[in-house]
C-alpha cells in the first residue's frame, strides 16, 4: 500500500468514516477492530475535549450538566476538520453548537462566542434572543448550580446585547412580543 | 554540555539538562531555570490562531527572549507533520520563521511522524511506515528544511500506539539511514522506547545494539499514563527509575555525543506537578547523569 492510501485509510478509521473490515490490506483489517484504534480515538477525543473545555466554559458547562458533552464532541469531530489551535477549535465548536436544535444550547453557544469575540477586540454588536432568562441561566452555569426549575419553562422573551460599548461587555433586555 | 574530570587524563563529556518551557514567568525563572542548561520550546504551544493564520503569543515570546539570555533555547516542533503524504505544514514553517527571527535557537527538532492527512487534523500523532517510499520522501524534506534554516535539525522517534506497519527497515536501520543520507541529528526519546516495549514487545536491547549513537544529540525523558493496558506518551508524571536508567545507558554508550537530556512535560501537567517537584526531578536527573 502506498503512503497516501495508508494515511487516508487511517484517517478514515480514526474519524469513523471508513469501515476497514473488508479492506484488501491485512494491516488495515487488523487495525479496524483493535483496542489500539480505540485508544488512538480516545487520545484524540481527550485532547479535543480538554481544549474545548478550556475555551468554551459556559457551553461545556451546560452540555455536561445535561450529560451530552461527550456525544456532542464526538459528533463535532466526525463532521468537522477540527483545528489543532484552541482558538480555532473553540470557535468551530461554538459555531456548531450555535446551530444546535435545542434553543438554550444554541443561545448559550452564540452568546459565549459573541463575548469571546468582543473581548478579543471585535467592534460589532451581537444580539441574541433567548426564551429563558439569561441572567439566571448564566449565573447558574457559572456557579455550577442545577438548571432545572430555576430557569423556568422557557417561554419568556429576552435579548442579550454583546458589544464593547456595554459596561461589562453585555446587557440583558426583557421585552414583550 | 558539561565537562567533568573524574580522570584528569581523560575528561568525560556529560550532557546538559533541559526542560519543556512554554513562556511561563517568575516562578519558573526562580525555581527551574537555575537548574537547567537549556529550555525546549514548542512553537505550536506558544502560538495562537489569528485571522486564519498562527502567530506567536507576545507575552510568552517576551519571556522566552528573557530566558534566551541565560540558557540555550532548543526548538521542538509538533506541528510540522513531516510525514504527511501531501507535504509538511507551511503553517508550522511560518511559525518557525517567526520564532527564529525573534530568538537565538541552538537547534530545532521534530517528530518522525504525522498529525495531518490531506490537511485534516488527525487529533493525534502517528508513526510512519518504514518503507523506501517514506524514506525517500523524508530525505528530500529534511534537506529542504536544512537548506531553509542555518541550524542543526534533529528527528525524534515517536511512540507507536498502532502496531508497526511492515516496512523495508527496522526502527534503528531507518534512523541510521536517515542520518547517514541527510546529516540530520537524532533526538532519542527513551520513554517512547519503553512505551513501545510495553505496548508491542519492542526489543529495546536489539534496537540499541543496531543504533548508530554518533548522531544522538539529545535525549527525551518523560513519564505518561497507562490506559487500557497501553502506556501513553501524555507527559504528565514524575520520571520512572527505568527511564532515567535507560537515558544513562544511552549517554554512556554515545560517549559524548549526547549534548542535552530534556525532561518533557505537557503544559497541563505543570500546575499539577508544581515547580518544586519539577525541580526535584531535574536534581534527580542531574545526579543520575553526571
Amino acid at each position: 500500500m502506498d503512503l497516501t492510501s495508508h494515511q487516508r485509510k487511517l484517517l478514515g478509521l480514526i474519524k469513523s468514516t471508513y469501515e476497514g473490515s473488508n479492506d484488501e490490506d491485512p494491516y488495515i483489517r487488523k487495525i479496524t477492530r483493535s483496542t489500539n484504534l480505540e485508544v488512538i480515538r480516545e487520545i484524540a477525543a481527550w485532547w479535543r475535549a480538554l481544549n474545548i473545555e478550556r475555551y468554551c466554559v459556559l457551553t461545556t458547562s451546560l452540555l455536561k450538566r445535561w450529560g451530552i458533552f461527550e456525544s456532542a464532541i464526538e459528533e463535532f469531530a466526525i463532521n468537522q476538520d477540527t483545528s489543532r489551535f484552541i482558538e480555532r477549535l473553540g470557535t468551530q465548536f461554538l459555531e456548531e453548537m450555535g446551530r444546535h436544535e435545542n434553543h438554550l444550547i444554541s443561545c448559550v453557544a452564540r452568546f459565549e462566542l459573541a463575548l469571546i469575540r468582543v473581548k478579543g477586540g471585535d467592534t460589532r454588536k451581537y444580539v441574541i434572543e433567548w426564551q429563558h432568562d439569561p441572567n439566571v441561566v448564566l449565573d447558574n452555569l457559572l456557579r455550577g448550580a442545577a438548571l432545572g426549575e430555576a430557569i423556568g419553562i422557557g417561554n419568556g422573551h429576552y435579548r442579550t446585547i454583546v458589544s464593547n460599548e456595554e459596561p461589562g461587555l453585555f446587557r440583558v433586555v426583557k421585552f414583550e412580543r | 554540555m558539561v565537562r567533568t574530570a573524574e580522570d584528569p587524563q581523560e575528561p568525560v563529556t556529560r550532557p546538559g539538562l533541559a526542560v519543556t518551557y512554554e513562556g511561563e514567568g517568575v516562578p519558573f525563572f526562580e525555581k527551574v531555570l537555575p537548574l537547567v542548561d537549556s529550555v525546549e520550546v514548542t512553537p505550536d504551544s506558544v502560538a495562537e490562531s489569528r485571522g486564519g493564520g498562527a502567530v506567536l503569543n507576545g507575552t510568552a515570546m517576551a519571556n522566552i527572549e528573557t530566558v534566551s539570555s541565560k540558557v540555550k533555547v532548543l526548538v521542538h516542533g509538533v506541528g510540522l507533520s513531516i510525514g504527511s503524504h501531501e507535504g509538511y505544514s507551511e503553517q508550522y514553517i511560518n511559525l518557525l520563521d517567526q520564532f527564529v527571527s525573534q530568538v537565538s535557537v541552538h537547534w530545532h527538532s521534530e517528530h518522525l511522524g504525522y498529525t495531518m492527512v490531506d490537511n485534516e487534523n488527525l487529533g493525534t500523532m502517528l508513526a510512519l511506515p518504514k518503507t523506501q517510499e517514506v524514506f525517500d520522501m523524508l530525505c528530500k524534506r529534511v534537506s529542504e528544511i536544512q537548506d531553509r534554516y542555518d541550524l542543526p535539525f534533529l528527528l525524534e522517534n515517536v511512540v507507536h500506539i498502532l502496531p508497526d506497519y511492515q516496512g523495508d527497515y527496522s526502527e534503528a536501520e531507518f534512523l541510521n539511514a536517515l542520518v547517514e543520507k541527510t546529516g540530520c541529528g537524532l533526538l532519542l526519546d527513551v520513554y517512547n522506547l519503553e512505551c513501545d516495549a510495553h505496548n508491542h514487545g519492542f526489543d529495546i536491547d536489539r534496537f540499541l545494539s543496531e543504533l548508530d549513537y554518533n548522531n544522538v544529540r539529545e535525549i527525551h525523558v518523560a513519564c505518561g499514563v497507562e490506559h487500557k493496558g497501553f502506556l501513553l506518551d501524555i507527559h504528565s508524571r514524575r520520571l520512572r527509575d527505568s527511564t532515567i536508567g535507560l537515558a544513562r545507558r544511552v549517554v554512556d554508550s554515545a560517549e559524548g555525543a549526547v549534548e542535552v537530556v530534556t525532561y518533557e512535560l505537557v503544559s497541563e501537567a505543570i500546575p499539577v506537578l508544581g515547580y518544586e517537584l519539577i525541580a526535584d526531578e531535574l536534581e534527580r536527573l542531574r545526579e543520575a547523569l553526571l
